[in-house]
């Protein structure tokens, strides 16, 4: 059995950039700690996620702006 | 076969470098803008790979100490605000050197966590596993990110730090615990453990996948902790310094520990020209981060001795090359006694080969001028059995490293055990010279 063959879709890879540009939009917006604290740990996890999918992006805080702390 | 992250993992060899170049570009230009200690070392205007190597200084141990004297405790090394870390961690600092400190922000240790899953999922774990995570949860960065690994996957994680070795068998057996993760030191005193308690590990315990790490061993070793434990067992490595796992073993085959090429850029250089050696040749492991943010490494002479070789040796599907048997030793860890090299692996080899050696201590003494190795060896064997054991003991010696050692039997549970990484061999000629 193998996963090679089934790798994340053109759509898929779009889906996942498009919620991480959202995330940081909301992360650099929102005021409420619980919910910032949250969007910020989901931030770093899904840069994990687009970084295995060898997607380029804004790798480094400074390329693109938001987080600071 | 079925990876982590598919993409990554399998990736046309061209387009794998061509990613860690664009990768380690972006890394020098984050660090050049924010850290003052590598603002100094990384020159502007590396265009290649081949200047990369040429223009920026190797990392040594003592440029690390020196930054971090300068403005303790993280030194002028980070690129990131200390503030945005998450965690702290340090090295044990058992050479005698103040510990190196690092910290992670919350997307360093997201990584971090991401490089054990894919060491994990690629030798069988998945999310019906339960894991148990046998190290002391301390400074020390070590297992952490396993037990965080593991979380991520979805398995059931049993915190084990701070429980004493009799406990932590126990909840082995009672949870049912299929993933382990500890150094192969320590598993040999579990090991022990089991065995004083009346437990047959590979019988009671439902124990299938072991990572035991963050130290060499001979294959002897691995041999006596996947028979005992009735599991398989798979190597891998990470370093304070670079914040996550650089290696792990492939269970396509034996000793092909895959690095994560895309989180490093490695080299292997001659330790004395410190010029590129090829595949198949021993070297020292040079290492560059390509995926940390708060603390970066660029060309950090690790001191490791590894042999690589092309990924396609392996074939498993994965295009990282790989290192034939993971670090084989430190470049400081090797003694000449009288014109014989002799490293800590090789006299474990031998001790571990007989039965009747519960745990061992060896040096290395000068007796009447004379370089020669010393075992204490913890055994239940007394008298002419003792005798005999000694016997067979000097001859297995004399025969696989060709030195006849000064053995000494001392009796079951006398010497210390070690709940992480043990060292075995000491160099005391400098004390025994002149006694």
């Amino acid at each position: 059995m193998t996963n090679a063959n089934s790798p994340l879709t053109a759509e898929q890879e779009q889906q996942l950039l498009r919620t991480y540009h959202e995330l940081q939009d909301l992360a650099q917006a929102c005021g409420v700690p619980a919910v910032r604290a949250a969007v910020k740990t989901a931030l770093a996890e899904l840069r994990t996620a687009l970084d295995g999918q060898a997607v380029d992006f804004e790798y480094y805080p400074g390329q693109a702006g938001v987080f600071a702390a | 076969m079925e990876y982590w992250n598919s993409k990554a993992e399998t990736m046309p060899r061209h387009e794998l470098i061509d990613w860690q170049w664009r990768r380690l570009q972006r890394a020098m230009a984050f660090a050049r803008r924010n850290s003052p200690f590598w603002n100094e070392r990384i020159p502007d205007g590396i265009t290649t790979p081949e200047e990369y190597a040429a223009r920026v200084p190797l990392l040594h141990k003592s440029d690390l100490l020196a930054a971090e004297a300068a403005a303790p405790p993280y030194g002028t090394w980070p690129s990131l605000p200390p503030e945005l870390g998450v965690r702290h961690h340090q090295t044990s600092g058992t050479s005698g050197n103040p510990p190196i400190r690092t910290f992670d922000t919350e997307r360093d240790w997201s990584w971090c966590v991401d490089t054990f899953c894919t060491a994990l999922y690629a030798n069988g774990v998945r999310s019906h596993h339960k894991g148990l995570v046998a190290f002391g949860y301390g400074l020390f960065a070590g297992f952490w990110g396993m037990h965080y690994a593991l979380e991520r996957m979805g398995c059931t994680v049993v915190p084990a730090g701070g429980l004493d070795s009799r406990t932590r068998i126990r909840l082995l057996v009672d949870y049912r615990i299929e993933v382990l993760g500890l150094t192969p030191s320590y598993a040999m005193r579990l090991i022990e453990t089991a065995a004083d308690m009346g437990i047959d590990l590979a019988r009671e315990a439902n124990v299938k996948v072991i990572l035991a790490g963050a130290e060499p061993r001979s294959d002897f070793t691995t041999r006596t902790i996947e028979e005992a434990f009735g599991a398989r067992v798979f190597n891998a490595a990470g370093t304070t310094e670079f914040g996550g796992v650089f290696m792990f073993e492939c269970p396509s085959r034996r000793n092909a520990c895959h690095i994560l090429e895309p989180s490093c850029y490695d080299e292997v250089l001659d330790p004395v020209t410190k010029q590129p050696v090829g595949y198949g040749e021993e070297g020292v492991r040079v290492t560059t981060g390509l995926s940390r943010e708060g603390i970066q490494l660029f060309r950090h002479w690790t001191e490791d001795v590894v042999v690589k070789r092309p990924h396609s040796d392996c074939g498993c599907g994965r295009t990282w090359d790989f290192y034939d048997g993971g670090i084989l030793r430190r470049v400081d860890d090797m003694r000449k006694i009288r014109g014989v090299s002799v490293t800590p692996v090789m006299i474990e080899d031998v001790l571990r080969s007989f039965d009747e050696v519960r745990e061992f201590h060896s040096a290395i003494r000068t007796v009447r001028g004379l370089d020669t190795i010393h075992v204490k060896v913890e055994t239940d064997c007394t008298g002419a059995a003792g005798e005999a054991l000694i016997a067979r003991i000097v001859e297995e010696f004399k025969r696989e490293i060709g030195i006849r050692p000064q053995v000494e039997l001392t009796e079951a549970g006398s010497l210390p055990r070690s709940l992480w990484k043990a060292a075995r061999l000491h160099d005391e000629r400098e004390l025994t010279a002149h006694g």
